[in-house]
């Protein structure tokens, strides 16, 4: 067990497996932790998962009847909007969904830090495009930052898109089989995702 | 190994202050790093039952208010509320009044603002982030002051816990390995977060 252990980690962690004992680069505390979380969580994955899909099966079903009041809602305020978001955010889009493939908390974590990313290098080049195109726009500078409201708003936008059936079964996996604190740049996109989630499962956007 | 002190600061304030969603910035004290990880929280009405999931486990808050919009100075007063509510005292607080170079069509007189501050155990700092004045001012002492009030820490030579991670997670402020990407080590900032 313990060479299948240290064989997965270091294809996790990217050590490069063709070298005599890689398991010495295994070398910090927090590498062996995370190779654990991923490896252990990982094996029992099949296992755990319908049993998660169950406890929240309620709650995502709720979530999928607000999602679909939200896209009724934002339809009437911009009938046209909604359709160049999805255009738009494609990339994103198609991170996301990869929640459904991936095994453990951090990978599962790390792939929202991914689609925050790719939410905010679109949301960059629609700045920058607004720009060049003589629009006035608040930033005049290239590259600013993009504050919270727009990147959260952004964020309701493309869970509404992606069509997820199992969005809260994600987000207590993440919570729940996390054996490390996260980064806190993966910490801060999964506080996005989880604010996200608890946006439309409130109900906030009916105050629009 | 280089170690460096690690905290979680959340930053409160309209949208229209040139905020990131979130940034980094390095500090350096007496030899001592010092990362910010900076949280841009939500401000907008709508997202204001979301704050507490950002705030949790911060040490510093830096509330933002526009010294031209009185609204605005009332809104940071219902935040600290609910900050001190939520964390408790351990928490640093910086409120700061922006837009100084609009000082003519000041709203929120000085001494308002200042008896304010320290009432509710808070600093008060005055900044122009469209001119960028006292922006850095503001990190480096809030960063010191987190430094201060950290346990096993003391600036200028103090000890640091020996957590190796650089995460949130706990109150105190975390040590973390140091990273192998250059870094301005100059005793100032080598990233901003607003411009």
């Amino acid at each position: 067990l313990w060479i299948t252990f240290v064989n997965e980690a270091c294809q996790i962690l990217n050590i490069d497996s063709s070298r005599k004992q890689h398991y010495e680069q295994l070398t910090t505390r927090q590498d062996i932790e995370l190779a654990s979380e991923i490896f252990i969580t990982g094996n029992v994955y099949t296992k755990n998962w319908p049993a998660i899909l169950t406890h929240t099966e309620i709650k995502d079903d709720q979530l999928c009847q607000e999602i679909v009041k939200y896209r009724r809602k934002t339809a009437i305020l911009s009938s046209t909007a909604a359709s160049t978001k999805v255009d738009n955010n494609t990339q994103a889009l198609a991170e996301l969904k990869k929640l459904d493939y991936l095994k453990s908390s951090h990978e599962k974590a790390t792939c929202i830090r991914t689609t925050l990313d790719l939410l905010l290098a679109t949301m960059m080049q629609q700045q920058q495009q607004l720009c060049g195109s003589g629009i006035t726009v608040k930033y005049t500078k290239n590259q600013q930052p993009i504050a919270a409201d727009e990147t959260l708003t952004s964020f309701i936008d493309l869970l509404t898109q992606s069509d997820m059936k199992n969005i809260v079964a994600h987000e207590y996996y993440i919570i729940t089989f996390k054996f490390l604190h996260l980064p806190q740049d993966i910490d801060y996109a999964v506080t996005t995702f989880r604010a996200s989630i608890e946006y439309l499962y409130e109900k906030k956007f009916l105050s629009l | 190994m280089n170690r460096s002190l690690s905290f979680k600061v959340v930053l409160l304030g309209e949208g229209s202050v040139g905020k990131a969603s979130f940034k980094t910035k390095k500090l350096t004290f007496d030899g001592k790093r010092v990362e910010l990880a900076i949280w841009d929280t939500a401000g907008q009405e709508r997202f204001r039952a979301l704050g507490p999931l950002y705030y949790r486990d911060s040490n510093g808050a830096i509330l933002v208010f526009d010294i031209t919009d009185e609204d605005s100075f009332e809104r940071v007063k219902s935040w600290t509320k609910e900050l001190r509510r939520m964390l408790g005292n351990d928490c640093i607080l910086c409120i700061v009044g922006n837009k100084i170079d609009l000082e003519k069509d000041r709203h929120v007189s000085m001494q308002l603002a200042e008896e304010y501050a320290k009432s509710v155990g808070a600093k008060l700092y005055h900044t122009s982030a469209k001119l960028d004045k006292g922006v850095e001012e503001l990190f480096n002492d809030l960063a010191q002051r987190m430094l201060e009030r950290s346990p096993g820490t003391t600036v200028g030579g103090g000890t640091a816990n020996n957590q190796n991670r650089s995460s949130t997670g706990t109150r105190g402020g975390i040590t973390i390995a140091q990273s192998a990407t250059g870094q301005n080590d100059n005793g100032r900032s080598s990233g901003s977060c607003c411009s």
